[in-house]
Order: C-alpha cells, then sequence, then structure tokens
C-alpha cells in the first residue's frame, strides 16, 4: 500500500528527550525567581545529605551509640565540641547530626505512607462516588475528628516502642488529609475533557485513573507533601518528647529535647541544639514547598 | 440506518432541597429522532443549552436515557454488555471541541494517538513498533510531520491539537465519527484547513459523520443533511440546501438572520449604499 | 480633538525564552462616533493593543519600545497611576471576553455597578446627574439609580429586581450586558471591547452588537471592537483595521477594507469564512499564504 511506503520511508524519530528537559528547565526558572525557595531547597539538600552520611562525619561517633564521657558534662558550646555536651558529657554536635536520620527518614517515612494509603482511598471514592464514596469519606472523616498527636500516641503505645511502630502510629493519623485531597481533585479532573476523551475511547476505569487523572494530580499531593514534611517531622519529634517511639541511646531530636527539659536554661544548648535543628527542617520545608506551589500551582502559571 | 436515535428523551432531576425535596427536574431532550445513513454528512445545528451535548454523551453511553433508544447497526447501544460496548468504541468515536482540553497534557502526541490502539489491542493486534508506524502514517494523513512524533500537546497551536485529536479518532479506523463543534475554538484560517482535512478523509476513508455546531457557514459547507434543535426538541430536519434556503421554523429563520455575513453591505444597521 | 491617537506603538513581552517584540509600529486613529473593528487572529496583538490603551499592560514583563497612545491629546504611556485611575472606568470603559469569569460571583451585580458608578461619581459627580459637593450618602442613591437605569438601558427586563440578583443567575448573554453596563456607568467616552461576543450564541450576539452600535449613536462614543470574527466586524464596525502578528496590514472603512482588499492577507481571511452560500471545495483558508509585511 503506498501509504504505508510512503511512511516506511519517513524516518520515525527518537523518543526526543529534550522537550522534558526544557519543561524542567522551564519549572526550574520559575523556582529560580524567589530566592526564599532556592535557600529552602539547599537546606532541605544539606539536612538529607547530612542525614545520609552523619554516622561517617561526626567528631566523636562513640557518643551516638551509648558511650559517655561523664568528665565532660555540662561543657558550653566550645571548638571541641560546637553544640557543647549533656549530662552524659555527649557531643551535643554529633548527637543532633545522627538524630537528624531518624528525624528526618521518619518523617519521610510517615508522609509518603501517607500518601500512598491516602491516594489509593481518595482516589477510588472520587472515581466512582455513590456509597463507596459515602463509606470510604465517612471512615476518614473518623480518623479525622480525633486529634492526631492523641491517635498517634495511643496507637504507638499499644503497639510498643521502635522507630517502625512510631511511623505506622503516626501515618495513620496523617492519610486521611490526603485521602480528602485526593478525592477533590480526582472529582474535579474526572470530567476534563481529555478524560471524557479516554472514557470515549474505550478505556476502563484503572487505565483513566492510573494514567490519565493520578499523573494530572501529582502537582498538588507534591505541594502539600513538602509542606507536610516539616510538621511530620514536628510530629515524630513531638512523640519522642513525650516517650514513644525510638528510645534512647538512639538520638532523635525529640528525645533529645525531651532530655534537656530539666537542665533549662542553665544548660540552655541542651536543648536549644536540637530546637535550632527541628526549627531549620521544618522552616526549609516550608519553604521549599512554597516555593514548588508557586511553580506547579497552574493558577500561578501561565 | 446506521445510527437510529428513536425518540429520545433525558430528564436531569433537580437539586436536592431540604432533606428530602429534589427541585424542578430538567429536562434536556425530548422526543429526539434522527437517523443517519452509512456514508452520510449529517448536522446538528443547536445553540447553547439546546441539549446538543446532552445527545450526543448519550449516543456515547456517556449518559443513561430517560426514554428511547439509540441504534448502531441495529443493536441497542444502552443494552449493550461492557466487552460489547468496548467493541463499539472501536467503531464510533468522537473529535471534541476544545483542542486545548481533549488532549492529556502529560502524554505525547504518539502516546496521545496510540491509546486507542492499546486499549483495543484484541481487535486491532499491533505489536509496539507496528504502532508507531500507524501513529506516524495518522499524523501524516492529517497533515503533520514525524518531528511531532515526541512532543507535548502544549507546543503545539490549537489548529494543530485538532488535528492531532483527529489522528487520535482514526486510529481504529472506525466507521463513524461524532464531531462536537471541531472547529469551533480555532482561528477562521486554521478552521478552513481543519474543515477541508475533515473533507477530505470524509472521502478518502468512507466515513459517516455526525458533525455538531452552531455555526450555520460550517454545517453548510460539509453536512447534506441538518437537524436544527432548540431545547431539546427537534425543531426541523432534512437536506442542507432545503432548510437553509426554505426554513419552515421561525427558530431556524432567526438563526439564519442573525448569522453575520462578512459582507458589509449585509449589515442590518447599515441601509445598502444605493447606486 | 482625536479621541484615540496611537502612534507608532511599539511594544515587547518578556518571558522564558527572552524579550520578544510583540507590537510592531502600531498606528491608529478613533474618532468620536466611530467604531473600530481591530481583527486578527491568535498572536496577532490585537487584545494587548486594547490593554495597551487603558495600560493593562504590567510593566515587566511588558516593555514599550516606542510611540505613544493620545486619549484625548494626553499620552496613557506617561501618565502616573493616579491619572490612569481616573481616566479607567470614568473615561476608557472596558470589556473583556468571557462574562463568567469578569463578575465577582460573590457580590450582587447591584453592588459591582454602584461601585464602577461612586468610582466614576465621586471623581465627577456629574456622571451620576449631581454637582459638586454632594455628600456621599446623596452620591450613593444617585449611583443606584443610575444602575437601574443602565441595567434597563442595556436589556434587562425587570431591572429593579434584578439588580441585587447575584452573576450566576444571569445567563451568558445576560452577564454580557451587564458588563456592558458597568462599562458605560461611567460615561466613557471610548469603549475597548475584547472580543465581547465570542462565547455568545449567535442570537444573542446580533442583540449585544445592536446594544453597542444604539450606544454608539446615542452618546456619540468610540468604539474599539477587538475580535477574530470578520462577520461581526463587517456587522457593526465603520472602521476595519486587520492585524497579523503585531502589524496593522491594512486599515479604512469597512466597505473599503473588506470589500475591495489590498492586503492578501485579508483577502485569504475573507475567503476562509464559510457563509451559508459557500460552495463545498471554495474554501481556501491561508494555503501557506505568508503575508508581505512592509518593513
Amino acid at each position: 500500500m503506498t501509504q504505508t511506503e510512503q511512511t516506511m520511508s519517513v524516518a520515525i524519530p527518537n523518543r526526543n528527550q529534550s522537550a522534558r528537559l526544557e519543561n524542567w528547565s522551564r519549572a526550574f526558572y520559575r523556582f529560580r525567581q524567589s530566592w526564599l525557595s532556592i535557600i529552602g531547597l539547599t537546606i532541605v539538600i544539606a539536612l538529607i545529605v547530612i542525614a545520609v552520611i552523619a554516622p561517617w562525619i561526626v567528631p566523636y561517633p562513640e557518643h551516638v551509640v551509648g558511650g559517655t564521657n561523664t568528665g565532660a558534662q555540662f561543657q558550653p558550646p566550645s571548638a571541641n565540641a560546637w553544640f557543647g555536651t549533656n549530662a552524659l558529657g555527649q557531643d551535643m554536635f554529633s548527637l543532633v547530626l545522627v538524630g537528624s536520620q531518624v528525624s528526618l527518614f521518619s518523617g519521610m517515612a510517615v508522609v509518603f505512607i501517607a500518601i500512598v494509603f491516602g491516594t489509593i482511598v481518595g482516589a477510588i471514592a472520587g472515581y466512582f462516588g455513590g456509597w463507596i464514596d459515602e463509606v470510604l469519606m465517612r471512615l476518614t472523616d473518623l480518623l479525622l475528628t480525633i486529634p492526631s498527636l492523641i491517635l498517634a500516641m495511643a496507637v504507638a503505645a499499644a503497639l510498643g516502642t521502635g522507630v517502625w511502630n512510631m511511623i505506622i502510629a503516626i501515618s495513620i493519623t496523617w492519610w486521611p488529609a490526603y485521602a480528602r485531597l485526593v478525592r477533590g481533585e480526582v472529582i474535579v479532573k474526572k470530567e476534563e475533557q481529555f478524560v471524557v476523551a479516554a472514557h470515549a475511547l474505550g478505556a476502563n476505569w484503572v487505565r483513566i485513573l492510573g494514567k490519565h487523572i493520578l499523573p494530572n494530580i501529582v502537582s498538588p499531593i507534591v505541594i502539600k507533601a513538602s509542606l507536610d514534611m516539616g510538621f511530620a517531622i514536628l510530629t515524630v519529634a513531638s512523640l519522642g518528647f513525650v516517650g514513644i517511639g525510638v528510645k534512647p541511646p538512639t538520638p532523635e531530636w525529640g528525645t533529645l529535647l525531651s532530655g534537656a527539659r530539666s537542665y533549662m536554661p542553665d544548660y540552655w544548648w541542651t536543648a536549644v541544639a536540637p530546637g535550632t535543628a527541628i526549627f531549620l527542617a521544618v522552616l526549609a520545608f516550608n519553604l521549599l514547598g512554597d516555593g514548588l506551589r508557586d511553580v506547579l500551582d497552574p493558577k500561578a502559571r501561565r | 440506518m446506521t445510527l437510529d436515535i428513536q425518540n429520545v428523551s433525558k430528564t436531569f432531576s433537580g437539586p436536592r432541597q431540604g432533606f428530602f425535596g429534589r427541585g424542578e427536574s430538567f429536562s434536556a431532550l425530548d422526543g429526539v429522532s434522527l437517523s443517519i445513513k452509512k456514508g452520510a454528512s449529517f448536522g446538528l445545528v443547536g445553540e447553547s443549552g439546546s441539549g446538543k451535548t446532552t445527545l450526543t454523551r448519550c449516543v456515547l453511553r456517556l449518559e443513561t436515557l430517560s426514554a428511547g433508544s439509540i441504534l448502531y447497526d441495529g443493536a441497542d447501544i444502552h443494552k449493550l454488555t461492557p466487552l460489547q460496548m468496548r467493541r463499539l468504541r472501536s467503531r464510533l468515536q468522537i473529535v471534541f471541541q476544545d483542542p486545548y482540553a481533549s488532549l492529556d497534557p502529560r502524554m505525547t502526541v504518539h502516546d496521545i494517538v496510540a491509546e486507542p490502539l492499546v486499549i483495543h489491542s484484541d481487535v486491532v493486534n499491533l505489536n509496539a513498533h507496528q504502532r508507531t508506524e500507524r501513529v506516524l502514517e495518522l499524523l501524516l494523513q492529517v497533515g503533520l510531520r514525524s518531528e511531532h512524533l515526541f512532543r507535548y500537546p502544549h507546543e503545539f497551536s490549537g489548529g494543530q491539537r485538532q488535528r492531532i485529536g483527529i489522528a487520535r479518532a482514526l486510529a481504529v479506523r472506525p466507521e463513524f465519527l461524532i464531531l462536537d463543534e471541531p472547529t469551533s475554538a480555532l482561528d477562521v484560517s486554521v478552521q478552513a484547513d481543519v474543515l477541508n482535512l475533515l473533507h477530505r478523509l470524509q472521502q478518502e476513508l468512507g466515513l459517516t459523520y455526525f458533525f455538531i455546531s452552531h455555526d450555520l457557514g460550517v454545517i453548510r459547507y460539509i453536512c447534506d443533511d441538518v437537524a436544527v434543535i432548540y431545547r431539546g426538541k427537534l425543531v426541523e430536519q432534512g437536506p442542507v440546501a432545503d432548510i437553509f434556503d426554505n426554513p419552515q421554523s421561525d427558530y431556524t429563520r432567526m438563526l439564519l438572520n442573525a448569522m453575520p455575513d462578512p459582507d458589509p453591505d449585509l449589515s442590518p444597521f447599515r441601509k445598502v449604499e444605493v447606486g | 480633538m482625536t479621541l484615540l491617537d496611537i502612534k507608532n506603538l511599539n511594544l515587547a513581552m518578556t518571558s522564558y525564552e527572552g524579550e520578544t517584540q510583540i507590537l510592531h509600529g502600531i498606528d491608529l486613529k478613533i474618532e468620536r462616533g466611530e467604531i473600530w473593528g481591530m481583527v486578527g487572529e491568535t498572536g496577532s496583538g490585537k487584545s494587548l493593543t486594547g490593554l495597551s490603551v487603558s495600560r493593562l499592560i504590567p510593566s515587566p514583563p511588558g516593555r514599550y519600545l516606542a510611540g505613544s497612545i493620545e486619549f484625548q491629546g494626553r499620552d496613557v504611556l506617561k501618565a502616573t497611576d493616579k491619572d490612569m485611575r481616573a481616566l479607567r472606568g470614568r473615561h476608557i470603559g472596558m470589556i473583556f471576553q468571557d462574562p463568567t469569569t469578569n463578575l465577582n460571583p460573590a457580590f450582587r451585580i447591584g453592588t459591582q455597578l454602584v461601585d464602577v458608578a461612586l468610582h466614576a461619581g465621586s471623581a465627577d459627580p456629574s456622571v451620576l446627574g449631581l454637582v459638586k459637593g454632594a455628600s456621599r450618602s446623596e452620591l450613593k442613591k444617585a449611583a443606584r439609580r443610575v444602575a437601574v437605569d443602565m441595567l434597563d438601558k442595556v436589556g434587562i427586563p425587570k431591572a429593579t429586581e434584578r439588580i441585587d440578583d447575584y452573576p450566576h443567575q444571569f445567563s451568558g448573554g445576560m452577564r454580557q450586558r451587564v458588563l456592558i453596563a458597568m462599562a458605560m456607568i461611567g460615561k466613557p467616552d471610548l469603549l475597548i471591547a475584547d472580543e465581547p461576543t465570542t462565547a455568545l450564541d449567535v442570537s444573542v450576539q446580533a442583540q449585544i452588537l445592536r446594544l453597542i452600535h444604539d450606544l454608539v449613536q446615542e452618546r456619540n462614543i468610540g468604539v474599539l471592537l477587538i475580535t477574530h470574527n470578520l462577520g461581526v466586524v463587517a456587522q457593526v464596525s465603520s472602521h476595519v483595521a486587520v492585524m497579523y502578528r503585531g502589524r496593522i496590514l491594512e486599515a479604512g472603512p469597512v466597505g473599503d477594507v473588506l470589500k475591495r482588499p489590498k492586503n492578501s492577507y485579508t483577502q485569504a481571511l475573507l475567503n476562509s469564512v464559510p457563509t451559508t452560500h459557500t460552495k463545498r471545495g471554495e474554501l481556501k483558508g491561508l494555503n501557506g499564504l505568508v503575508p508581505e509585511v512592509s518593513a
């Protein structure tokens, strides 16, 4: 057939990666416009890098695994110990650095689990509507009515100590918000013409949700996730503060802060060090989230 | 008859009032009947709120019917099993109005046009490489080029996007094409090109068109028969020349009069220059 | 005095790709009583020209490279923000394209109309039929009265009752009339309408065009009607300017330009419009035509 012969002679171009690349560089250009967002991004990257390599760069690795040096207790910040030492003579700087591992990664794990679970529930509720929607949303509402911290504490107390139990406990309180968000977005996207087009082409609901709707609602989820990250870290720290979750000697910002309570204000560095770390992490993620929202929010675009 | 719409009515129930009541229901379609023969070019003229969009949604079974039936090749569309419905969708396709909203912004042109081939792989049976070739064939057929293959919709103009939509609709070689205001969102010169393309494709591929528009000039240009719909009811139907030259209903007459003609002498605000 | 005199307007806009020149040497004169249709396709720069007259293009990303826009003798591009605020609404009325998004859905249309009327009236009470030094409450009462009159004039039935309705209670055509009322309530001298009928049904469009035509007859205002619809321009304008890629290719009385076009692009545009008499196969489109643009 002449038509096919004609197409045979036309070269099929390589899957063009440069279009994707251009999209990214445009997005970064917009992101760059706000210096606060750049600061946020830098701090976040720095924190993550530090958390990953912490055990190898701390000046006093023995302190983070329980080693003590009671002779050097309560030293103020000095050249030897940048953040001073605590009641056991352990270097605060090392503790805070390694503590970032638990705090940051727990926070991220919580957000990740919440996104996965919340998206599934929200997408199904939003797409199918009807009684499925009602049942799922009442379940979500139920969890939302219970104060999250209390619920997390209750679940963690029931499950026992340990990082993973704490993460599960917090995730249970975190996913409903994502379910709500995703449900709302799915309900809107469901009516968009390209989704109707897919339906008219004969696509089934799995394809429509998975290939058309979800990829197009990534933005609000990413924005919420980055803003949430700060609060997830805070919640992990709060649980640690109350004594739930990680047990010493594993350092974690919340437990460090809790341990420093009784020594305020004389030995202020024992509290200020982990406190500043928490503050910095939450601030950085917030700035990053704001920056991402400015870039990804379609109303701010074009 | 390829498409037979028999006495179709569609009512939307009103909004909830109080705890148990319902407001007034809204009748979008009321006893609409029309038949489209194989190979025909049938136009539906209506303004906003006339029910034309609801009618297309009913034909595509995106809405249920309150009364009446729609038959395609003798089979009642609304009584088909899911599998039969999917098969039908490979024979009955649609081109949408808004070229900016009808393409998934996150998919490349290639994937957009290949999607029907993937969905109907049991009928179409092509491997990935063959699919790409078919996509290329379609793009060339609608006047695009091979370098457009892996670009994203936002990189194209309205007219080009509409061509992509047409290529997508033609991918599984349908017999029947519903065109829902395919050129209304386009610039005038682009509209002319797309209309000519549609006309050419119909001849080349032997398609049946159900062309919906509010623009009488466009309908006249591309359709042989036309039905006029107003507030959910068909006001008149017949061959295009008859309806346009000799309209029977006041509404059609009003539409014809209201259409702005690019000839300034025909403006109702000006008296024609004498001499 | 010429109502609007645009001389050699050159505008550039900055985006991700850098700065591109959008308008090249636009020259246009509008006198009172004239309806100028500015016709062009997407990207021709017609909307930006209209927005420039009210200086509604923010200064990044827009930058005027050269030229002037004289409204009643004063260059708008050199005016202060305060001057511009006095001009907008009072001397220059603007209608934008989409009536759904241009009315605030949270407020009654009466509130929005009175808002505009008061803005015009505080600067110049004669707009509301009062003398200088009128009190605030007098201004408010007069503004409301003028609002009802205006609604009536644009053809909204039962204006006194409907003035307290919300935008969503009106149909598209009615909303566009409300927008026209809002644009006209300050008794402007110049009306800029950007695609005022594109989103409307053909029957409603005819009524809106008649409304604009009547307003010009009564008040002797000047109108800049921006559209891509040649039919609309042919029906209601007295003069036409054809735009392509930021340049005016030809301009003049509507009969001259549309019946005896000098530029092949104009002719091609006219050839692209299917009327009820066009035979199949006759529609030409641009056919790859790139208009000759005189440097």
